[in-house]
């Protein structure tokens, strides 16, 4: 199994053999470039929210989690939690799984105020569906324009598709993938909060090696 | 276990974050740590170079940030025979820094400090004295470098010789880190000499309460520095004010003149 840093965290500098965990100048520069691309899309996303709910939106200090993949689940610590799930993914050679998670209720409310309705419960569920997907596509797409317009790259994702399951069933699916290729996950992730609603919503990002390489690249390339 | 994240690595500072998450200011703070650590590198290597005579190679400074239990295997030594002088911060705030060589590669070194003809000449008591003295001298010069940068005294214990396979001697050290935290923080940096082929290996475990230390004082450092800058700017702004004061005084005078 070929590990992450020698790949992407120590991307170009082979010289040096060296572990998942550990720091040096150059690799720990590189996961705060991902972190601020994360950052800079995230910030888009949230504004997109925004735009469309007309409502002050409150958005936490965006995270990057570099972990063993059986750990990640116990980061977030919602296990069982119902979850509403807008998942998008990237198409092309570079993979990467973005998803737009809410708690099933507050995806209710969002749809509810999205579709000009009086409560929740009047809300047609197919119209909740599409709202939420709609909702889901606008923040993600802004997300990844954002980050391909600094990049400078094209990130064309897939139609919106719509999950309702325990959150660490839905995050599983995406898990897997990354231990495919590498012993640790990386993960970015935003929570943000409506200033009217005690509950989170959260842009998670699952990038694959590739992209995370290319973006490292083109980032450095911009830098210089 | 590691399996518990709730407890958390010092550098995280006052985020309630896992030892897994990374913001920007934990990033900022690792980064901090890693280059007061480099600093103090550059200075060692200078001082050992300097007491053998000889040029020496480093290897880029690197800080782990790992469950304790992968340490040993990270490391892959396991039952290599090592020698290990130890060496720890006195005061309140606790850190251990070790300076570890190779059995042989100690002898050798040994041998060149007491210019020995060869390793098995020197007596085993000017063997342990004069590596004594060898790590003292890296150790503080690690130390005062980075003490000079940030402005913290930082007082050393006397050095102790330790003599074991090398996960047996790291170890203990984990074992401290362990009971406050599920990830160890530790910084090394090897150096080899250039006509030897093994390397000799400079650890700190640093508390906690050290990290936050350190951490804090770079930070108004930093903070220092930037209003330096701002009050060069003030007296610039004072002085061409003057200056055109009395570029006027000048100007007021000629029409008077005239």
């Amino acid at each position: 199994m070929k590990r992450m840093s020698e790949r992407i965290l120590q991307s170009s500098d082979h010289t040096t053999s060296s572990d998942d965990y550990c720091w040096t100048t150059k690799n720990l520069m590189n996961l705060e470039t991902l972190l601020e691309i994360g950052t800079m899309g995230a910030g888009h996303a949230t504004t997109a929210l925004s735009d469309i709910l007309h409502e002050r939106i409150i958005v936490e200090v965006p995270r990057l989690h570099t972990a063993p993949p059986h750990l990640v689940p116990k980061i977030y610590n919602r296990h069982d939690q119902p979850t509403t799930v807008v998942y998008m993914q990237l198409r092309g050679e570079l993979d990467c799984d973005i998803m737009l998670a809410f708690e099933v209720p507050e995806a209710k409310k969002i749809a509810a105020l999205m579709t000009v309705a009086r409560s929740p419960a009047e809300v047609d569920p197919a119209l909740e569906k599409s709202a939420i997907e709609e909702l889901g596509s606008i923040m993600i797409c802004a997300f990844l324009s954002a980050m391909a317009d600094f990049a400078g790259v094209q990130l064309v994702p897939t139609p919106p598709q719509l999950i309702v399951d325990s959150f660490d069933a839905i995050i599983d699916g995406f898990l897997a993938k990354q231990a495919l290729v590498s012993d640790i996950a990386l993960i970015f992730d935003t929570g943000f909060k409506r200033s009217g609603s005690s509950a989170e919503g959260t842009i998670v990002l699952f990038p694959s090696l590739e992209l995370q390489e290319l973006l490292i690249k083109k980032s450095q390339k911009w830098l210089t | 276990m590691t399996d518990k994240l709730d407890s958390t690595s010092g550098l995280d500072m006052k985020e309630n974050i896992g030892p897994y998450t990374w913001t920007a200011g934990k990033c900022m703070n690792l980064g901090i740590l890693l280059e007061l650590g480099s600093i103090g590198a550059g200075h060692a290597a200078t001082s050992l170079s300097q007491v053998l005579q000889e040029p020496i190679s480093i290897d880029v400074p690197k800080i782990h940030t790992l469950p304790s239990h992968l340490v040993p295997k990270f490391y892959a030594k396991h039952d290599k025979p090592t020698t290990a002088i130890y060496i720890q911060l006195g005061g309140e705030s606790e850190c251990d820094i070790l300076l570890l060589f190779d059995l042989e590669e100690a002898k050798k070194i040994a041998a060149l400090m007491t210019m020995a003809s060869s390793p098995a000449e020197v007596d085993p008591v000017m063997e342990a004295s004069a590596i004594q003295e060898l790590a003292n001298i890296l150790i503080g010069a690690f130390l005062s470098a980075m003490s000079d940068f940030i402005g913290v005294k930082l007082v050393i214990t006397p050095p102790q010789q330790v003599v074991d396979s090398f996960d047996a001697i790291i170890d203990n050290f984990l074992v401290k880190q362990a009971l406050v935290s599920d990830v160890a923080i530790i910084f090394d940096t090897h150096f080899k000499r250039t006509t030897g082929d093994a390397s000799c290996i400079l650890m700190m475990f640093p508390s906690k309460e050290i990290q936050n230390i350190l951490v804090e004082k770079a930070k108004t450092w930093l903070d220092d520095d930037a209003t330096k800058v701002d009050k060069s700017k003030i007296i610039c702004t004072t002085d061409t004010s003057v200056d055109i004061s009395t570029a006027a005084k000048s100007e007021n005078n000629a029409r008077t003149e005239g």
